[in-house]
């Protein structure tokens, strides 16, 4: 199974841990995440100030993908949300595809709707599936209680998705964290927005947003917590003692991309994961014994 | 609180008939993703639902579209609150009227670009798009990393970001040449 690895901007800038996980966890179950040599921003983040130019950048990258005869692998919530929207939109609107092709014109570049893009949790989850990642598990995590957290792009809207999994009871994240073997926090928040989309616009608001999700893994009794999102991890993880000092509430709660947390369960070593030891440790010291 | 006390009622609040623009409904409706807009029967399950609401009673979606189906087209255009939604898309997955509430907030934020009104800082992403290509620079650094860890190096290509911002006329729109306020 091969795929293209579509990282967009702030994968490789903040959390390239995340991407070295993803090849080689993907790998050991057969999948080739290709590397993209020719990329772009997704438009995601200038959706705001123009929508058509916005999703004219996810068609480009669209089409550089379709010319290498490869679907799309995506590791961040927004670009598999601005890039599915807008392979959506071309294949089912008329107007708007007569627009973008317009716009692309001077690129060279065609859109011919052969592809399909598929965030790598979903694919974790709908074309490896839990039984066959379970059996590769070495170090399994049981004893741990991890929290999901699902961010918004992931999953919604959904009928860009497929209603692959549902919107507000959603379940693969916790069928890929039983496949290690730990057991899922479940709390109500799981599936709320981290704020990330406006940080931009001040840092307020997505702190208190954040803060209202970092509570109820809390309260869950989460030991870390699991993302599939480089923003819900800026949110989560690098704002997390800023959001505690000013709540007050000390989480303590080590945060893990969704292929960190499995390539740990299947044995390989921090360093080789794009992590640090003293987060493992923390998060995990009394399951597995012997972190490299 | 008695009926005459309107104590809590500020009165620039109070919106009058000579300050709406009756047309400015159907120009979202004609704006692409803004077409659900005419749907809506105001139950308020995206106010209900809103994350962002939750934490500032002022970002109330309900309002933002009656007031966008009145006509207070400045109102909305020049207020903050537009530039909270965050897509969460919470509301649009429960509304039982389609509207597409996230397709029409960021209609309302498109027009208000055009207008004049985009904030500082989301402008600010276009120059560092049109330099890089993408929202930041991949230095030396970054690729020193990827190359230890055996991944591949990142070539910056910024040419066909500045070709489509180019034929959009992105940076025109931004400045609010394009609008009608």
């Amino acid at each position: 199974m091969d795929y293209l690895l579509y990282t967009g901007c702030t994968v490789p800038l903040r959390a390239v841990g995340y991407e070295i996980a993803a090849i080689k966890v993907a790998k050991e179950l057969g999948i080739n995440l290709i590397p993209m040599e020719e990329f772009s921003c997704c438009g995601y983040p200038i959706i705001f100030l123009d929508r058509d130019t916005s999703l004219a950048l996810s068609v480009l990258n669209i089409c550089m993908a379709e010319e290498k005869g490869l679907p799309i692998a995506t590791l961040c919530n927004s670009c598999t949300g601005n890039l599915t929207k807008a392979n959506d939109l071309m294949h089912k609107d008329e107007a708007f595809r007569e627009r973008i092709n317009k716009l692309l014109e001077p690129t060279g570049h065609q859109w011919k709707g052969t592809i399909k893009i598929r965030h790598f949790a979903r694919i974790l989850f709908e074309e490896v599936g839990k039984e066959k990642l379970a059996a590769r598990v070495t170090k399994s995590l049981e004893g741990a209680n991890i929290a999901p957290m699902y961010g918004c792009h992931y999953l919604k809207p959904t009928n860009i998705y497929d209603y692959f999994d549902h919107p507000d009871h959603p379940v693969s994240m916790e069928t890929l964290i039983e496949a290690t073997g730990a057991k899922p926090v479940e709390y109500v928040e799981k599936t709320l927005c981290c704020g990330g989309p406006i940080l931009a616009l001040g840092e307020d608001m997505p702190m208190d947003m954040s803060e209202r999700i970092l509570t109820g893994m809390k309260k869950g009794g989460a030991e870390a917590a699991v993302v599939v999102c480089p923003f819900c991890n800026v949110m989560m993880g690098e704002y997390q003692s800023t959001i505690g000092e000013k709540a007050g509430i000390e989480y303590n709660i080590p945060t893990f991309y969704m292929p960190q947390l499995i390539g740990l369960a299947f044995g390989f070593t921090p360093k080789e994961l794009g992590l640090k030891k003293k987060q493992v440790k923390k998060a995990f010291g009394d399951i597995l014994e012997e972190v490299e | 609180m008695t009926i005459t006390d309107k104590s809590s009622v500020k009165s620039d609040e109070i919106i009058t008939a000579d300050q709406l623009d009756l047309n400015f409904k159907y120009e979202v409706a004609e704006e692409i993703g803004g077409e659900g807009i005419l749907q809506c029967f105001q139950c308020g399950t995206c106010t209900a639902t809103c994350p962002v609401r939750k934490f500032d009673p002022d970002f109330n979606v309900r309002r933002i579209i009656r007031l966008t189906l009145l006509g207070a087209k400045e109102k909305v255009m020049t207020s903050d609150f537009v530039w909270l939604c965050s897509t969460c898309y919470s509301c649009y997955e429960l509304c039982p009227q389609e509207v597409k509430i996230t397709d029409v907030m960021t209609a309302l934020k498109n027009i208000a670009v055009r207008n004049g009104h985009a904030p500082e800082n989301i402008k600010g992403h276009i120059p560092i798009l049109t330099e890089f290509g993408q929202l930041g620079e991949i230095t030396e650094f970054e690729n020193t990393i990827r190359e230890k860890h055996g991944l591949n190096l990142i070539v910056q290509t910024p040419d066909k970001v500045r070709m489509i911002f180019e034929k959009s006329k992105i940076k025109d729109l931004i400045e609010g040449k394009g609008g009608d306020l």
